[in-house]
């Protein structure tokens, strides 16, 4: 990534919140209830994701926000019915205590729609929207920007090295070669 | 001097109509904002009703992918059915001045003169009421005015040479290229409504790379930095913040449009009014206007797609491909109905990049098996994934439509219900560019594929024709049952070929704006 002072204000204020944890672990609006059973769910969707990054939170308060998908499936509740829904039934079956293969066992049937009926909720809906979630949560903390290797904001300057030598190079961190 | 382009100098010269304009233009997006701007420039009263906001481009983007996902687009609720439901908000709808066009790569393609005429030669869909020479000049003058970069020739039919010259490839070009250039494909840099030059007082593309999270240097030509600011110069006054409701009409005219400001609501009285708010909010606001314009009983159908699966290539080497213009080089040589393909019409190719999260959400909704361990290995190697995106004709089918749900947004205001299935000949073809691109990624050395199920655009839903009886507006985008009421938007493609819509949609604009006035209004 470009160092903080060579981005823009805004760019930089964002990468800051995000990277700030902040003390103190905030109350969950929609999901107290039922929060071991989304820890549980997250852990096997993204397993490895950085523990700073709390996905449980970005999910929980982000419920309900369209973030770019302003389309309802004819049929289905809002959003945080849908969730809400969802880790009821993931609850009432003890997602939370099973072993972890047990867990990636449901949750593979949910991601090929094998399991609205045994959880009685439209579990596949459920599962992939919050998955959505949960990557816009994980995708947008800039530590993992650095494991993905994604150079982030290059506002003002722009990007210099757009060829293919260059993106290996600055990789090898050859001298003169290390900008963006 | 050059005019400003930023809001807050915009909103200091801009002039404020009272009482009854020439023209009331709803939608300030690809056509809302060329009319705007050719309105005005005749000398007419013209005010822009825009439901989103007025950003500045350095004040308000962020060049961040979360901070912008909703912000610019049109995510509030439409209820999806039909075998293939459509995904809808930030991949194909804007809500801000300038429309969609601020989220658009700006890969700015002509139609081909087949793309016109797809009934009289493969017996398929309908034709245009013109064909591709009757829309030339007026490609040629939106290709200077937005301006497009591209090549200086091509061995297809286009706009080359182009006022700027092509963007850089990067190295998604040189590697995908490969591949392209080893199954005979011919390849050149897109098209791009992008600046590769100082213009107007607008930078040149300086690689930000987040075009589509709104362009911070201005090179990008959405409607907002490219036609609007001249609209504004010339007296048109755009309104943000104001939501339609209503086409008001008395005796078969229409009269202006009733509208939400801040929860208030307003009427603008108008001579003509123009709808321009793209293929779903079109077709809702006439429906919630009493079903108006519509004795065809054409308004909302005919709902068309480009489909648009994405091949993805993993590669030894990093390719960082999000680090300039999404879009790189392409290919038009499958364009067109072809022999020996067991499909009819065609497509393109070109290569492609997706952010972090828009990367993930494509790959983890159409492959529900991609999740957990290797869902994490294909993240961790985000760097090293070309994309190979492509883009197939779809054709019209009158049960794919916009009607009303049930449901009402937070106005009270009922909501678009959307249904679309795909047809034998759209999986066909859909099959055949999935096919076509695997194989040009494991030429260019890709060691892993993965596919997606995308779509993109939105057209089709108020036709355009010559026979009141089938078509919602004729070949100037008037109403055939309303005098004094245009609709200029992606809506009135009666076919779509195989290229991204914005630049047909302004060309149509700058046509329509013509021919009226040719016409004394």
């Amino acid at each position: 990534m470009k160092p903080l002072d060579h981005i823009g204000d805004r760019e930089r204020a964002v990468i800051e919140e995000r990277t700030n944890t902040g003390s103190g672990a905030p109350r969950l609006e929609h999901f107290a209830a039922t929060e071991d059973v989304l820890r549980s769910l997250l852990d096997r969707l993204l397993p490895g994701a950085a523990a700073n990054i709390d996905l449980v939170v970005f999910v929980d308060s982000h419920t309900g926000k369209a973030m770019g998908r302003g389309d309802r499936r004819a049929g289905l509740p809002p959003e945080p019915e849908l969730f809400a829904a969802g880790l009821d039934a993931l609850q009432r079956v003890g997602f939370a205590e099973m072993t972890e293969d047990d867990q990636r066992s449901v949750v593979g049937r949910m991601r090929n729609g094998e399991a609205d009926k045994e959880l009685g909720v439209p579990a596949k809906d459920f599962v992939d929207r919050l998955l959505d979630k949960a990557l816009a949560g994980y995708l947008a903390h800039p530590d993992t920007w650095v494991r993905i290797g994604f150079t982030g904001p290059a506002y003002p300057e722009g990007y210099a090295w757009i060829g293919p030598a260059q993106a290996i190079a600055r990789r090898e961190k050859r001298v003169g070669w290390d900008k963006l | 001097m050059s005019t400003p382009i930023q809001p807050d100098a915009l909103q200091r010269i801009m002039r404020h109509h009272e009482g009854t304009v020439d023209a009331c233009i709803v939608g300030s997006g690809a056509a809302g904002g060329v009319l705007a701007k050719e309105l005005a420039e005749a000398g007419m009263g013209v005010v822009v009703l825009e439901a989103g906001e007025w950003f500045g481009t350095r004040r308000d983007y962020v060049n961040d992918e979360l901070s912008m996902l909703g912000r610019v687009d049109w995510d509030d609720l439409r209820i999806t059915d039909g075998d293939d439901p459509l995904r809808l908000g930030r991949v194909n709808t804007g809500r801000a001045v300038g429309g969609t066009t601020v989220h658009y790569t700006a890969m700015t393609l002509r139609l081909d003169p087949s793309d016109f005429r797809i009934a009289s030669a493969d017996g398929v869909g309908v034709d245009w009421p013109f064909d591709y020479d009757e829309l030339a000049p007026y490609y040629a003058e939106v290709e200077r005015t937005l301006p497009v970069s591209g090549p200086r020739s091509s061995v297809w039919r286009s706009g080359a040479p182009y006022p700027h010259g092509e963007l850089p490839w990067s190295a998604k070009d040189d590697v995908i290229g490969v591949g392209l250039d080893k199954v005979g494909y011919h390849t050149e840099m897109t098209p791009h409504a992008i600046a590769t030059g100082p213009v107007d007082g607008r930078s040149a593309c300086m690689y930000y790379g987040f075009c589509v999270d709104g362009c911070k240097s201005d090179a990008k030509g959405s409607v907002n930095v490219s036609y609007l600011p001249k609209a504004v110069a010339a007296g048109a006054e755009i309104r943000p913040g104001c939501f339609a409701t209503r086409i008001e009409t008395e005796s078969g005219r229409a009269t202006g449009v009733a509208y939400l400001y801040e929860g208030e609501e307003r009427f603008q009285p108008a001579d003509r009014v123009f709808v321009c708010g793209y293929a779903i909010e079109t077709p809702r606001l006439l429906l919630n206007s009493g079903n108006l314009a519509n004795s065809s009983d054409q308004v909302g159908r005919n709902l068309v797609v480009h489909s648009g699966p994405i091949v993805y290539g993993r590669f030894d080497q990093p390719l960082d491909s999000f680090i300039t213009p999404p879009v790189g080089v392409m290919t038009r040589d499958p364009y067109g109905t072809q022999a020996g393909r067991d499909f009819l019409r065609g497509y393109l190719l070109n290569t492609y990049a997706q952010f972090p999260i828009n990367f993930a959400h494509s790959l983890t909704s159409s492959n529900p098996d991609l999740w957990g361990e290797d869902l994490m290995e294909v993240l961790d190697e985000y760097a090293h994934w070309g994309l190979l995106a492509t883009l197939g004709e779809v054709l019209p089918n009158p049960d794919n439509r916009v009607t009303l749900a049930d449901e009402t947004d937070g106005n009270g205001v009922p909501v678009a219900r959307v249904t679309f299935s795909y047809g034998d000949n759209d999986r066909a073809l859909i099959e055949a560019m999935r096919d076509d691109g695997a194989r040009i990624m494991e030429a260019a050395g890709a060691t892993r594929l993965l596919f997606n199920n995308g779509n993109h655009h939105l057209l089709g839903t108020c036709r355009m024709g010559t026979d009141p009886a089938t078509s919602v507006v004729d070949a100037d985008c008037r109403s055939h049952d309303v005098d004094g009421l245009w609709i200029c938007d992606g809506s009135v493609f009666p076919t779509v070929g195989a290229v991204n819509p914005s630049l047909t949609i302004q060309a149509i604009a700058t046509r329509t704006a013509r021919r009226l006035l040719a016409a004394g209004g």
